[in-house]
């Protein structure tokens, strides 16, 4: 790998990333729509105290917890995509793409430096929007352990979505098509299978779906992981919705008995997430090796080191089946 | 050697030595396992020997003592003391640790709450070990098991006595309920704790000498009686020394001569009764209910607490009593319970089982929550978004400096996120809720019996460390939901004798615990006071702290005050409940630990307690939790006191209708029943008698006028009853008898000294009787009190 070429590339990309008033947009807007969210939920809970409700701090604390988070997740699970869904696509819409495997650059240095820069941009906003769980600590009741768990989550989530939008724009090469394709997948992912769940839910009684219906949804995975923070049933539903919304999320159906809790699925997705964004970057890096060397069926040293990674990830999930099996 | 061996046999070496470590690697494992499953034999130098005080037999949810003697012939040693009962879920054991010095020999009471119906029990001596002293899988160096008996509904009778005795006791058979079960007990073996004795229902003290006893049993005697216990005294001479190491409280009566006892009273009960029996005189020592010829009763008894105390004039053991065909007639009359409550388990004679829930309720009214200020954390959270937001991308694109943002944005986040964390640490919310809820219920004029139901809530699995005086018992609270929080089940080994002890609360899963001990208590003067002015209650404050919501109540009749501070007096009136209600608790709390107080009876068998209910600001608590995360919680103590009041009457009085309550050991033929807010009785059969009782305090009341009128439900009934009172010097029912009239007329009964004889009037109704509903006469008495 050409290192000063690579570093050049690098430099170019964040430079590039931040340039123009998009950026800055974006960032204000997320930390707007977050911190919106926060207040109104914060207002609800208040209003619920006020009207005589026994909430006492930790309660509230678990509760803008979980909604914060929830709100952090759905806002990255289509942001995430968006930062590398044209990186390769522009390319070839701005025909430089040709150029660009002309130069001393290799396809990996290439696709990793343009999958960095898109991780490193959502990294930023899982960062940027850290501050805000201090509201969260002010009431208390939810552990680092907790906060640990569910930003793990998160950032798996962003990586794999990142990855998603990476393939989607090599294979499509049209920024358009790419996008279109992302979002369907997105779509199906996080509405299809909690819609596949309330189905059956729906035919067997309200009871709980399984949780392989679920395991797939990045919504339904934070949610899992949120499970041990979730606030008890003590007070009356209406007063902690986050809390129903997990029960819906993890479930497949609106569980009103808050104080059981969320199966814990989200190990399933840790590990189903890293396998899915291995799979996407090998797709995304032997496309580009196959455009550069016009030949597709060519086994390059990249196919060998993500096939070793692939199998090191498959001799993972084999030996640690009893961990991430307890929660499906 | 030369070179090219040595690289030849080196390997060999070298694989030899990796062979040999693969060998231990893989012997290493069943080794240490071999030495964990190694079985713990009994260690010979330490006998135990264990038995479980009154031969086992319990009452649900009781206390049950456990006499555990261990000795060691070994080195010194510090050992742990285990008792479990299998039955318990999630299992738990209650343990003390011991010290045994070298060839030294202790012995140790532990005590057992029974929650549930075990019938074995397991004792097991443990190594005591720095790591984990209660470890389940601990050494066990000596153990053994004991067999329980349950006894629900039945009469546990405990006879202290220095000979053998044996009474003409009813057949288990031949009663309806409450069979007895005799538990011969010798005067060492009285615990000098009243836990000890609480499955006694009854206990006889025949042919022993009190004065024998140590002071903590004859506190312990007080403390059971107070609680609820019935403690009947031997008579005749044998038992001239039986009472005299008693507090005076339960001393009724002094002991006089012998001489021949008129037995005719009896008849009320036994159609026959015994020819002769002889007994010693009977002095009554106000406030008494004697029973019998008033010169020489044939028993007295006196309330004090929620128990009786009854002296009989007669030996037990004497012959013509034992050759009688009614004794057994007889001692199921006198051997009753002093007190009978709708318990868990069925009819109960305490009301410990009534109570545990009330605590755990009141302990439940959660303390309100105090929402931390949150608009500096948001204030500065707004600051954070636009800074970040709008002003940083305008300034770094002024200056140029736009990819400058992948450093300054998470700096910024890095600084505003612990900025304004610490902030919120300072202006956090409790994260953990303790609540007290305390009953004091005096049991001596310096002491009282403190039951605080303790609740721990935390929104992680949190480890709590309390700390408890060592006589302190625990017990856990069942698991359930009460007062809209769900109650785990405490899963720790429960201390005694230790002023520590940890316990582990599940995430938001509140955590219960009763503890129990006596404590050393400044009770206030209280006093119900009738006399030519009338009813009044006289309070007077001597405690240090100022006493609020104070409720005086006796059977429908009540005197509230909001506060009374330390050091002051006051007198209020007592007036009807059923026309004044009491005003409103001030809290859920408070109003679960009222009726906490003042539980309701079955069947009330003796008048009602004469008490006084009112809250203690500040209680000692039995449990507090560690400072590290006492400071963290939002805490709350509610302390109840409650405390027998004491019923002075004097000088020409007009007896309160109210203070005359059904004696239903003298009446027969209907059931229990209110009418007016009174009790009253509800004819079964053509015949109904009813007797109502005074309250000691009245018993020596030499009466003056007596009025009577009636009050029925069944108004339409009336003309077809009559009803004849009874002659108590003549004992015979009068010849004259009267129509049953509404209540609107009253009827002046002539000669009202042969029909009240210690503060009791017994009413026999006869007709179509069936028909008049609930009925309760209404007497308007006169009288003088000496």
């Amino acid at each position: 790998m050409n290192q000063p070429a690579l570093v050049a590339l690098l430099a170019k990309e964040f430079r590039t990333q931040m340039r123009g008033s998009r950026p800055a947009v974006l960032l204000a807007s997320y930390l707007a729509l977050l911190l919106l969210a926060l207040f109104w939920l914060y207002q609800t809970l208040v209003g619920q105290v006020q009207q005589g409700v026994p909430l006492i701090g930790p309660q509230i604390g678990q509760a803008l917890f979980v909604g914060l988070t929830l709100a952090v997740q759905l806002l990255l699970v289509f942001l995430a995509p968006a930062t590398t869904l044209n990186s390769i696509s522009s390319e070839h819409e701005r025909h430089t793409y040709d150029i660009l495997l002309a130069t001393p650059l290799s396809a990996a240095g290439m696709v990793l430096s343009k999958l960095l820069v898109g991780v490193a941009f959502v990294g930023l906003l899982i960062i940027a929007a850290l501050p805000l769980y201090s509201i969260v600590v002010l009431f208390g009741g939810v552990a680092v352990g907790d906060l640990g768990r569910v930003v793990l989550t998160v950032i798996i989530t962003a990586i794999t979505g990142c990855t998603l939008g990476l393939a989607c724009s090599v294979l499509t090469r049209q920024t358009y098509t790419a996008t279109l394709l992302c979002y369907t997948v997105l779509v199906a992912v996080t509405a299809g299978t909690l819609f596949a769940a309330n189905i059956w839910s729906a035919l067997h009684g309200l009871a709980a779906a399984p949780s392989s219906y679920l395991v797939a949804n990045p919504l339904s995975a934070v949610a899992s992981a949120l499970g041990q923070a979730q606030p008890p049933g003590i007070v009356t539903v209406n007063a902690l919705r986050p809390a129903t919304l997990l029960g819906l999320l993890t479930r497949g159906s609106l569980n009103l008995n808050v104080n059981e809790l969320a199966p814990p699925f989200f190990r399933a997705t840790w590990l189903l997430y890293s396998g899915v964004a291995l799979s996407l970057i090998w797709v995304a890096l032997h496309t580009v090796e196959a455009h550069q060397h016009r030949r597709f069926l060519r086994f390059s040293r990249s196919d060998a080191w993500l096939l070793g990674l692939l199998v090191l990830w498959a001799m993972l999930v084999w030996f640690t089946q009893a961990w991430w099996q307890a929660g499906l | 050697m030369n070179a090219r061996s040595f690289h030849i046999n080196y390997p060999l070496s070298l694989w030899l030595a990796w062979l040999l470590l693969l060998l231990l690697l893989l012997l290493l494992p069943p080794l240490a396992q071999a030495q964990d499953a190694v079985p713990s034999a009994a260690d010979p130098t330490l006998p135990l020997t264990a038995e479980a005080m009154l031969d086992g037999n319990y009452g649900p949810y009781r206390w049950l003592a456990i006499r555990v003697t261990l000795a060691n012939t070994g080195p010194d040693r510090v050992v742990h003391l285990r008792a479990r009962l299998p039955s318990d879920s999630p299992p738990r054991a209650y343990t003390q640790q011991v010290v045994l010095p070298q060839r030294s020999e202790k012995q140790i009471i532990l005590y057992l709450p029974m929650q549930s119906l075990a019938r074995i029990a397991q004792i097991t001596v443990v190594a005591d070990s720095s790591d984990a002293p209660n470890a389940p899988d601990a050494p066990v160096l000596a153990s053994t098991t004991l067999d329980l008996f349950p006894r629900i509904e039945e009469r546990l009778l405990g006879i202290v006595s220095d000979q053998p005795l044996t009474l003409a006791l009813p057949r288990r058979q031949d009663l309806d309920s409450f069979p007895f079960v005799v538990l011969p007990l010798a005067p060492a073996d009285l615990p000098s704790d009243p836990r000890g004795l609480d499955s006694l229902t009854i206990l006889l003290l025949h042919d022993t000498d009190t004065r024998l006893l140590s002071a903590a049993q004859q506190q312990a005697l007080l403390a059971w009686v107070a609680r609820g216990g019935h403690l009947v005294l031997g008579g005749g001479e044998v038992n001239r020394a039986t009472p005299l190491g008693l507090d005076p409280a339960l001393q009724p009566a002094t002991l006089g001569a012998e001489q021949p006892l008129d037995v005719r009273p009896l008849r009320l009960m036994i159609s026959a009764p015994p020819a002769r029996l002889v007994g010693s005189t009977l002095t009554p020592l106000a406030p008494t209910q004697p029973f019998g010829a008033p010169e020489a009763p044939l028993f007295v008894q006196r309330m004090y607490g929620a128990g009786l105390v009854t002296q009989l004039a007669f030996s037990p053991t004497q012959r013509t009593l034992r050759a009688w065909d009614g004794a057994p007639a007889l001692w199921d009359w006198l051997l009753s319970p002093a007190r009978l409550y709708a318990g868990r388990t069925g009819i109960e004679a305490a009301a410990d089982t009534l109570q545990s829930p009330l605590l755990a309720q009141a302990a439940a009214d959660l303390p309100a929550s105090v929402l931390p200020r949150s608009s500096p954390v948001f204030g500065l959270l707004v600051a954070y978004l636009l800074f970040v937001g709008p002003v940083l991308a305008v300034l770094l694109r002024r200056l140029d400096h736009q990819p400058l943002t992948w450093l300054l944005v998470p700096t910024l986040a890095v600084l505003t996120g612990a900025g304004g964390s610490l902030l919120a640490i300072q202006l956090r919310a409790d994260q953990h809720i303790i609540s007290h809820a305390t009953l004091l219920e005096a049991t001596s004029p310096t002491t009282a019996r403190s039951r605080t139901a303790m609740l721990l809530l935390a929104p992680q699995a949190t480890q709590f460390e309390l700390r408890q005086p060592p006589d302190t018992l625990l017990r856990p609270l069942d698991a359930g939901r009460v007062g809209g929080v769900d109650f785990g089940s405490v899963a720790d080994d429960l201390a005694q004798q230790s002023d520590t002890q940890p316990l582990t609360v599940a995430r938001w899963q509140a955590q219960g615990i009763l503890a129990e001990q006596t404590t050393p208590i400044s009770l206030p003067h209280a006093a119900i006071i009738l006399d030519p002015q009338g009813v009044r209650v006289e309070l007077a404050n001597v405690s240090d702290q100022p006493l609020r919501e104070l409720q005086i109540r006796y059977g429908t009749q009540q005197a509230t005050l909001a506060s009374l501070p330390a050091g002051a007096q006051a007198t209020v009136p007592l007036v009807s409940s059923v026309l004044e209600p009491p005003p409103a608790a001030s809290s859920a709390g408070i109003a679960a630990l009222g009726q906490a107080a003042t539980p309701p009876e079955h069947e009330p068998l003796l008048p009602p307690v004469p008490r006084l209910v009112a809250v203690l600001p500040e209680a000692p608590a039995p449990l507090t939790v560690a400072a590290a995360a006492a400071d963290a919680a939002a805490t709350q103590q509610r302390s109840l006191l409650s405390m027998p009041v004491e019923l002075i009457a004097q000088g020409q009085v007009d007896v309160p209708e109210a203070w005359f309550v059904p004696d239903l050991s003298l009446s027969a033929g209907g059931v229990p029943c209110t009418i007016g807010g009174q009790g009253g009785l509800l004819p079964q059969t053509d015949t109904l008698t009813l007797t109502l009782r005074l309250p000691d305090a009245l018993a020596a009341l030499d009466p003056v006028s007596l009025r009577v009128s009636f009050q029925s439900n069944g108004v339409a009934a009336l003309d077809r009853a009559s009803v004849r009172l009874y002659d108590w010097q003549l004992h015979r029912l009068q010849a004259e008898a009267r129509p049953v009239l509404p209540p609107t007329i009253s009827q002046q009964v002539a000669m009202p000294q042969r029909v009240v004889q210690h503060g009791r009037v017994l009413f026999v109704f006869t007709g179509a009787i069936t028909d008049l509903g609930c009925v309760r006469p209404m007497l308007e008495l006169q009288g003088v009190l000496p």
